[in-house]
């Protein structure tokens, strides 16, 4: 039973154990880098466990978690109605649009085995309809949010010990600390994402649901059957 | 070179393969209704708590002054 669980759930299991695992890493180098940056200021050093509590480690995780999530959001949302030619990652040219209810298994196209909220009409099909997107960017959001808080506490705390006066909300995320790190993040996100998208049209790699098979041609969308 | 599709269903493969392509999605969906639905919905829901809970923890601290 526990052989099928994990077999049946490897990618989500293994993607949670990095996951976990590169958290704990960052938060153990981080508090190391900021105990040495104490130490310089000749101020006392701090416990592990203040450290994770702190704004100052909260911020980092959280201006990253933003930029990833707005990566999906901004994906699911663009492969919407942007295709491009031969890339698996993209509908094939033409099927650009949200897709005709027949396509999409809705209401009266529903199969049997579909999700209950595919089956009707009105708010609850469309919440359904639209549930992967709307999720991503309410975490997109919240992420950008926590970012800002936690950035706002942190400037703060710098600008009280160089006695300068403190920054309100309005005041941070208008700030060039938000945007520098609003924007260092985004621009990698975009990056990977524009790069995965053309590099799948020409290179393959033999067994991945991210890429073609690799006798594939290479004007061939993922999507696409001739 | 077009596919020889036998059914609707068929006509949409995964990764543009072509024949021996895997139904994208419609033939094979009716078979496994419940086969794994137990670990299914608890790596749904370990995402979610964790993404909820770090969200939250991430907005109050903050907002705590600390």
């Amino acid at each position: 039973m526990m052989k099928r669980f994990l077999r049946d759930n490897g990618l989500s299991l293994c993607m949670l154990a990095i996951f976990l695992a590169a958290l704990i890493g960052q938060s153990f180098a981080g508090w190391a880098a900021n105990n040495e940056e104490l130490v310089e200021h000749s101020q006392p050093i701090i416990g592990y466990g203040d450290f994770v509590s702190s704004s100052a480690f909260l911020v980092d995780v959280a201006e990253n978690w933003q930029s990833e999530f707005l990566q999906f959001f901004v994906f699911i949302f663009a492969t919407i109605w942007l295709i491009q030619r031969g890339s698996p990652e993209s509908k094939k040219p033409g099927d650009q649009g949200l897709g005709t209810d027949e396509e999409q298994m809705v209401g009266e196209h529903a199969k049997p085995a579909s999700p209950l909220w595919a089956k009707v009409r009105g708010f609850r099909g469309w919440l359904y309809g639209n549930s992967l997107l709307i999720t991503m960017g309410a975490i997109f959001f919240l992420s950008w949010f926590a970012q800002s808080l936690g950035g706002m506490v942190e400037m703060n705390e710098e600008n009280a010990e160089h006695g300068v006066a403190p920054l309100d909300w309005i005041g941070y995320v208008s700030s060039p600390d938000f945007w520098n790190r609003t924007l260092q993040n985004w621009q990698s996100e975009f990056l990977a994402v524009g790069a995965m998208v053309a590099f799948t049209i020409y290179l393959r790699q033999r067994g991945s649901s991210e890429s073609k098979p690799v006798g594939t041609p290479h004007a061939t969308s993922s999507e696409e059957a001739e | 070179m077009p596919c020889a599709v036998a059914s609707p269903e068929e006509e949409s493969v995964v990764n543009g393969s072509c024949g021996a392509g895997v139904p994208r999605y419609g033939a094979d969906m009716d078979d496994d209704k419940t086969t794994g639905r137990g670990g299914r919905l608890f790596v749904f829901w370990a995402w979610m708590t964790i993404i909820a809970g770090g969200l939250a923890v991430r907005i109050v601290i903050p907002l705590a002054g600390r």
